[in-house]
């Protein structure tokens, strides 16, 4: 059972960004905006800071698992959401070994993380012309209320979920020991 | 060593640089027929989803009606006073219809390019990624459903299906249509007004029509539907309104703005047309068989 509790949640959030979408509105203000929902990204930011260790490397097994279903799932093209979520979930595993697991730095790994996924997809779609917008456009209608918007959702995964990781972690570790 | 743990590092990057360009590379081919284990894990997500949409639909579902009923009464004095209009026009399409049934006879014609069942889904998932004009239906293969068929609600046309799995299937909306994607249309009080949607205008967020002729009249607010011609689509789905009309670049054609008649960005109740009719794009095979 605690073997399974990361993917089967990662599932979840999965099946829900593609339900959520219709329940943002697209418009504001009579122009339409994009709010592209990172809760998968998000948790594995969560789980790269709080579950893993120096020296595992879950997050990043579950990003390139997970990047996959969702190129699947959501995309024509497979491959794109499989390297980013990798790419970011390993820099994020890279810098919170200098900085200390806590609101604040999770908030600024969680806008740096997103961010940077958010870019490289529209950069590497930009390359094989799946969209034509332009980068000033792209950056008002959908970098930023993208980002806006997984911030408020870090906001109410933080409180829920950063205990439960280190729980989870440590019995990890123990395991392991005992193995 | 370190040297040796360093290149490593460098060959890993470079291998997942060449995997990735592969992965994108095979799968960017338009494809009608998904390989087993994506149907596998299509199918399974698809179950999934729908077990999580029934209650997200259902409270949407509820303010839907709550703003229906604010009208309701306004509504019900309209409609009352349409309703005896619409007994006579009763009468008017069964009699003709009756008659149509019988000069078929005459000519013996039993198929029409009108002709088409519709098989009825519900949308399941949209795609996260916007991009993507995409949605997600609960019907696939095993409910008879093949690529290429049109996709309606109750407004009008909304898409195509792209591809299918057993029980999922993916829809092209309107407004990810390009120049792979034509839709041979015609003008609805006009027949002799042929032309093609082109593509979607993503700035005006309308559809272009092109018309074959350059002295063809084309006037705003006419109803745009498609002709049948294209071997795809049956004729008759109301496709949208011509909002304005220019001549293109090279002042060869018009280009007619046609608004969707369907809301593309909320979907819910979808109805799949399956044509009877003989097809060029569907019934290939049969052909080759009768040849």
């Amino acid at each position: 059972m605690k073997r399974i509790i990361l993917p089967l949640f990662l599932l979840l959030f999965l099946v829900l960004e593609g339900i959520f979408p219709e329940l943002v509105p697209r418009k504001l203000n009579g122009s339409e905006i994009y709010i592209i929902p990172y809760f998968v990204m998000s948790f594995l930011i969560l789980m790269a800071i709080f579950y893993d260790y120096d020296q595992t490397y879950q997050s990043i097994y579950y990003a390139i698992v997970f990047g996959f279903l969702t190129d699947l799932l959501y995309t024509d093209l497979i491959g794109v959401y499989m390297f980013t979520y990798g790419a970011v979930a390993y820099f994020v595993h890279k810098f919170k070994r200098v900085l200390h697991a806590n609101f604040f730095v999770t908030f600024i790994l969680t806008l740096f993380g997103v961010s940077l996924s958010d870019t490289l997809i529209y950069m590497m779609y930009a390359v094989i012309q799946i969209t034509s917008m332009a980068p000033v456009e792209y950056g008002m209608t959908r970098l930023l209320p993208t980002v806006l918007a997984n911030m408020i959702t870090m906001a109410v995964l933080y409180p829920l979920f950063y205990r439960r990781m280190w729980k989870w972690s440590e019995e990890l570790m123990s395991h392991r020991k005992t193995v | 060593m370190t040297s040796f743990f360093k290149r490593r590092k460098l060959i890993l990057i470079l291998i997942s640089m060449v995997f990735l360009v592969a992965l994108i590379g095979f799968s960017i081919r338009e494809r009608e027929n998904k390989t087993l284990p994506e149907q596998l894990i299509l199918d399974t997500a698809g179950w999934i989803q729908s077990i999580f949409h029934a209650p997200v639909s259902m409270i949407e579902n509820f303010f839907n009606h709550l703003h229906d009923l604010k009208n309701t009464y306004e509504q019900n004095e309209l409609l009352k006073s349409r309703l005896s209009e619409y007994k006579n026009l009763l009468y008017e399409v069964q009699a003709l219809e009756k008659e149509n049934e019988e000069l078929r006879a005459i000519i013996d014609k039993e198929k029409s390019l009108r002709d088409y069942r519709t098989i009825h889904a519900e949308v399941i998932a949209r795609t996260r990624e916007a991009w993507f004009r995409q949605v997600t239906i609960n019907k696939g293969s095993q409910h008879g459903i093949q690529a290429n068929m049109a996709v309606i609600t109750a407004d009008g046309m909304i898409g195509k299906i792209q591809s299918t799995t057993p029980f999922t299937s993916r829809v092209q909306l309107l407004s990810g249509f390009d120049r792979n994607n034509k839709i041979s249309a015609v003008i609805s009080d006009q027949e002799n007004v042929f032309g093609l949607i082109e593509g979607y205008d993503e700035e005006k967020k309308m559809l272009l029509f092109q018309s074959i002729l350059e002295e063809s009249e084309i006037t705003e607010g006419q109803l745009v539907v498609s002709s049948g011609m294209g071997g795809v689509f049956p004729s008759g789905l109301v496709i949208g309104t011509v909002e304005s009309v220019e001549t293109d670049s090279f002042g060869l054609t018009r280009i007619a703005y046609v608004k969707p008649a369907a809301d593309l960005s909320n979907l819910n109740h979808v109805m799949v047309i399956d044509r009877e009719e003989f097809s060029p794009a569907l019934d290939e095979e049969e052909m080759e068989e009768e040849s």
